[in-house]
């Protein structure tokens, strides 16, 4: 099953996907999720059609999709 | 008692001139400036060498500026149309998340609204791009005060951060009431 991340950046988001079967795309993809969540980053676990958000604190290989938004502050 | 003006000094001086003016050495002084300055020489066409040099240097220059701002208009006009295509992204991705309602409410009122994770509060989320462009809602649906929290660091298109601040609200409202300053 391909499994996505969408992360928002200035190019107005970035899409890796990953297989759940293949170590070595799950480890590239959680390495990119723990240097984004390191940085600040929310994760949040996503249906396909973007609905129904839920806050996620590590990653899940097995998730279908999820999302990551910048840390935003006070302006 | 300076040696010009002295008998000898003068007698010397004015051998000098003397022998400078009058001589042989004058005729041949003559010459040297006739031939420096007479129109078919190498003075005059020094002049005019030093004269085309510098104009080539000033054209080049010129050429070198026009070369520079050119070069700039073009980065700008690429960044710009970068940042249109990541900002038409954004809002796709924007409008993604969104339920029907709330992109119903986007078209026509030009914001949508969130219930607060936590308390369950009703926000307004003003897509034009300004500071404080979320609304806290009281019970009769009026804004009592605005926010302001964005991303700041990396450099994300605003309908990215409608969605951030979508997520915050929804899922991280203390956070996000933490951070925001109030207007």
């Amino acid at each position: 099953m391909q499994n996505e991340m969408e992360v928002l950046d200035p190019t107005g988001h970035t899409r890796t996907t990953w297989d759940s079967d293949s170590p070595a795309e799950v480890a590239a993809a959680r390495s990119h999720f723990d240097e984004l969540t390191g940085k600040g980053f929310k994760a949040f676990r996503v249906k396909k059609d973007g609905s129904e958000g839920e806050p996620m604190k590590k990653f899940d290989p097995e998730a279908e999709k999820m999302i990551l938004v910048p840390p935003v502050e006070g302006g | 008692m300076p040696f010009f003006t002295g008998t000898a000094g003068l007698t010397s001086t004015d051998n000098i001139w003397f022998a400078w003016s009058q001589t042989s050495t004058a005729a041949t002084t003559n010459q040297v400036w006739q031939t420096w300055t007479s129109s078919a020489t190498a003075a005059t066409n020094l002049f005019q060498s030093m004269d085309q040099a510098a104009q080539e240097v000033s054209d080049e220059l010129r050429a070198q500026r026009a070369e520079a701002e050119r070069v700039r208009i073009e980065a700008a006009r690429k960044r710009q149309a970068e940042r249109q295509v990541a900002t038409e992204r954004a809002r796709e991705l924007l409008l993604s998340y969104l339920t029907q309602a709330q992109r119903e409410e986007l078209e026509r009122d030009g914001g949508f609204s969130v219930r607060g994770g936590s308390t369950g509060r009703r926000y307004r989320i003003n897509a034009q791009e300004s500071p404080g462009n979320v609304e806290v809602l009281g019970s009769d649906g009026n804004r009592i005060h605005r926010l302001c929290a964005h991303d700041r660091r990396h450099g994300t298109p605003w309908p990215d951060q409608l969605l951030a601040q979508k997520f915050y609200l929804e899922h991280h409202e203390g956070e996000f009431l933490e951070v925001a300053n109030r207007h």
